[in-house]
């Protein structure tokens, strides 16, 4: 297929759906004037189009519209309820987390003795004791 | 046909309600086009409007409201009516008669023998629309049962204009090729 029939193909189309500007419509329609093959796939768009149309669906009744705009409701009222049952559970572990941090922070810190607090530096421990050692007499 | 304009901004003043009261009815009419049963398509609405209502608030504004609960309803319906077939799979050919048989438009006339020659046309066009890809069969719906224009259906399907223009031009031929198929194997 040669690049030029395609382009043809595809402004013919473009036509057929009335997206052509003015200028491209009138070359499109001398166009199909001169060219058979191209007339003929105009006629088999049409035929696709009204075999589309049997397609068309009757229009939603008030009926069927209360019918999905309960369910909708119904379908809401879960969807709000799982996600409040799902933010208790969050806000529940959030609260428990919290609670588990500050406990260990409290039992980290408070009950620390100032001895302990002291040893953990033993170069300031050797320093006192040599000092000490040193100068017996003070 | 163009999409409903509402401005992006308008989004801020819309719940998932408000948008129900206003929508139901067009995308319970594009999922019967996409090829679900009545029931199928109630289920598939409400698909969407929950869907809507938890991703309402992600909707920056970029595009039109219509627009993106379009794409989020095509989207959907997509899923929706994957899991359809999924689920129908296994079940009898008289069944998935049923699945294809949307509720039609009536018609002010009434031919009983026109209208089982119509019926049965349009089962067939609806068995060889869903032979079709998923974008082949978008675009034609959207173009020929929704009327959308070429750059609404761009905005919707998030695609350039030219690809539009191009794959709706493949899925004609698609479909007439699924027909004539169709056609050659019921006069065999």
């Amino acid at each position: 297929m040669t690049n030029n029939k395609r382009k043809w193909q595809l402004r013919a189309s473009a036509w057929f759906d009335g997206e052509c500007s003015e200028l491209d419509s009138s070359e499109v329609r001398s166009h199909l004037l001169e060219d058979n093959a191209a007339r003929n796939e105009l006629q088999q768009w049409r035929d696709l189009r009204n075999d589309l149309d049997l397609l068309q669906p009757q229009v939603a009744d008030d009926e069927c519209v209360s019918r999905m705009r309960d369910r909708f409701q119904e379908g809401l009222s879960r969807e709000i309820y799982s996600y409040s049952r799902a933010m208790r559970f969050m806000n529940i572990a959030a609260a428990l987390l919290l609670a588990l941090s500050i406990g260990g922070w409290l039992i980290v810190n408070a009950k620390a003795p100032s001895f302990e607090v002291y040893a953990q530096q033993p170069h300031q421990l050797d320093q006192a004791i040599h000092e000490f050692l040193s100068n017996p007499g003070k | 046909m163009t999409l409903p304009k509402l401005s992006p901004k308008q989004h801020l003043h819309h719940s998932a309600e408000d948008l129900f009261d206003e929508y139901a009815a067009k995308i319970y009419g594009l999922a019967l086009k996409c090829g679900l049963s009545a029931k199928d398509a109630e289920d598939g609405v409400q698909e969407v409007f929950i869907k809507v209502q938890r991703k309402l608030d992600t909707f920056r504004g970029e595009s039109a409201l219509s627009t993106w609960l379009y794409r989020v309803a095509l989207n959907t319906l997509r899923d929706h009516r994957r899991k359809v077939i999924r689920y129908s799979r296994s079940r009898s050919l008289q069944d998935c008669e049923e699945t294809n048989s949307i509720p039609a438009r009536e018609d002010s006339y009434s031919n009983p023998s026109l209208d089982a020659e119509r019926n049965e046309r349009r089962l067939m066009v609806r068995v060889a629309l869903d032979k079709l890809p998923d974008n082949f069969r978008e675009v034609l719906i959207l173009r020929e049962l929704e009327g959308l224009s070429y750059r609404d259906i761009s905005l919707v399907l998030n695609v350039k204009q030219g690809t539009i223009e191009s794959r709706i031009y493949r899925a004609r031929a698609r479909l007439a090729l699924e027909i004539a198929n169709l056609e050659d194997d019921l006069n065999d």
